[in-house]
């Protein structure tokens, strides 16, 4: 049985001071995220989803507000909470499997073999083992860097843009996977994206975020039952609705009174 | 078997410009252009070359400078090696130590013969010449290698809670490594270089360079094109293993080069 991995953002506002300027890039950020949930957060470019991220997984500090995991205050990065980033970020001079070892830590040899395995044959990678990353196409290096960022059993992953540089075949195909693997580890998944299918597709609650600074705008939870039928006319809906916060949406006549 | 037909065409494109320099030679010297008192035949370079065959001292003298170059070229980028990690990871010492390094790389390896001398009158003062010059390719490349390790590796890095010491020995060494490769190919290639000049500036110790020096003052010009020729063809040698080297162990930044 995994551990929670329950999350609050409080009141949480970030700066970023250069020599002169000062960049409001997130203002008062509230957020709570349920245990084993699937969260993606929408927004245009600049809107400060990406630093909301790396807020949460520890790599950016000195910001206003709390970031409770489980109730704790976090303080800098750990190893209950893993991270994709937009680019695989795989060590070019090691294969698959030593990029999948990387993280582990605390473990004989023969568990970390086993570990490797495991989470290689979870993102579906198994016969790439002694493979390259040069070796790779993009979605199978987001599939190696998923598995290494797993290894570890955290309690939360942050995924940022990961399917962002796919083809459009290529990503929908890895939603599915990313859904499976969701399943599989029951964990929770935050994920940062401006791909409104992609997030009507996978996740329990959309979060909207508007820029400069970067708010929230609105919360919107995705009640539709799993698998997602992307053809259905309640996925269209729930697509017209995400858009309707970006004023992307197609008005209709008929919601006009003269 | 195409592979084999391109690799013949690069032997062949490589030897066609000695091929022609040489025919030219032949000529020069044959019809009396190139005065044969003052310059060498080629038949005359072949004969001497046979003569220090035969009694051994071509091959014993250049021994002698091989293993003094390799000396000079492990103590020197062994040395720099170090220099280059610690200038790189430490910022403090970087600036510390940065400024009178980059003095002393302006003073003409010469300027240290006669200091040199001081410290030995024997093998050392010869190393210690070669491992001077063959230091700073190392130290200078290292450095950059480790000044540009991607940002992005080390976060991973952090993310993993790695330590200082996991984070050098993970990402930075095995990141930076190719471009200590390229400063070790530089400073071989400069080792082999200075050895002459060393042979030359603290004689007595044999080696290909004093044999060329003698040579010149017993007027045998054929002997020291001998030296020019094995030295050219010494050091194209090293520089090509060294670049076979360089390939094999950095096979995952040419190849990213290449497909991105």
């Amino acid at each position: 049985m995994k551990s929670t991995g329950t999350l609050a953002v409080k009141n949480v506002s970030k700066k970023f001071k250069s020599q002169e300027t000062e960049i409001h890039v997130l203002d008062d950020i509230n957020l709570s995220v349920k245990s084993g949930e699937f969260i993606t957060i929408v927004g245009l470019s600049g809107c400060g989803k990406t630093t909301l991220l790396r807020l949460i997984v520890g790599l950016e500090s000195d910001y206003a507000g709390d970031i409770l995991l489980d109730g704790r205050k976090l303080n800098g990065p750990s190893l209950d909470r893993g991270i994709v980033f937009q680019d695989h970020r795989l060590f070019p001079w090691l294969t698959v499997e030593k990029n999948v070892a990387l993280g582990i830590v605390g473990k004989t040899d023969a568990e970390k073999k086993e570990i490797v395995q495991n989470h290689i044959e979870l993102v579906g990678l198994k016969g790439f083992e002694k493979s390259y990353p040069y070796q790779l196409s993009g979605g199978m290096s987001q599939r190696a860097a998923i598995a290494r960022s797993l290894v570890n059993n955290p309690k939360i992953l942050l995924l940022d843009e990961p399917l962002g540089a796919l083809d459009a075949l290529t990503r929908m195909y890895m939603h599915k996977e990313l859904e499976r693997i969701w399943k599989e580890e029951s964990i929770t998944m935050i994920m940062v994206t401006h791909d409104v299918d992609e997030a009507v597709y996978l996740s329990d609650k959309i979060v909207v975020m508007s820029a400069r600074p970067g708010k929230l705008q609105k919360i919107i939870p995705v009640p539709l039952a799993r698998p997602r039928d992307r053809a259905s006319i309640d996925f269209a809906q729930m697509k017209e609705k995400v858009l309707e916060e970006f004023m992307l949406h197609t008005e209709h006549n008929f919601n006009y009174s003269i | 078997m195409k592979s084999k037909n391109i690799q013949l065409m690069h032997v062949l494109e490589a030897a066609f410009l000695p091929a022609i320099i040489f025919v030219a030679w032949f000529f020069a010297s044959s019809y009396d252009v190139l005065p044969r008192n003052l310059f060498p035949s080629p038949v005359d370079v072949l004969s001497g070359f046979y003569e220090v065959l035969n009694d051994g001292s071509f091959f014993y003298n250049l021994n002698i400078s091989v293993i003094r170059v390799l000396k000079g070229f492990l103590l020197g980028s062994i040395t720099g090696f170090f220099i280059g990690i610690t200038l790189g990871v430490s910022r403090f010492l970087e600036k510390l130590i940065t400024p009178i390094f980059n003095a002393i790389r302006q003073v003409p390896l010469p300027a240290w013969a006669p200091l040199l001398v001081l410290v030995s009158l024997g093998e050392m003062s010869r190393v210690l010449f070669i491992a001077i010059g063959a230091c700073y390719p190392v130290v200078l490349n290292t450095f950059e290698g480790v000044k540009n390790v991607r940002h992005d590796y080390m976060e991973v890095g952090k993310v993993f809670k790695f330590s200082k010491v996991k984070s050098f020995f993970k990402i930075i060494l095995p990141s930076s490594f190719p471009a200590t490769l390229t400063g070790l190919r530089l400073s071989l290639s400069i080792s082999w270089m200075l050895v002459v000049a060393a042979e030359i500036f603290m004689t007595s110790g044999g080696g290909i360079g004093e044999m060329m020096w003698s040579c010149r003052e017993f007027s045998r010009m054929d002997l020291v094109v001998v030296g020019i020729i094995a030295i050219a063809f010494v050091g194209f040698a090293m520089n090509f293993t060294m670049r076979k080297l360089e390939r094999l162990f950095s096979f995952w930044r040419i190849t990213l080069k290449q497909s991105r």
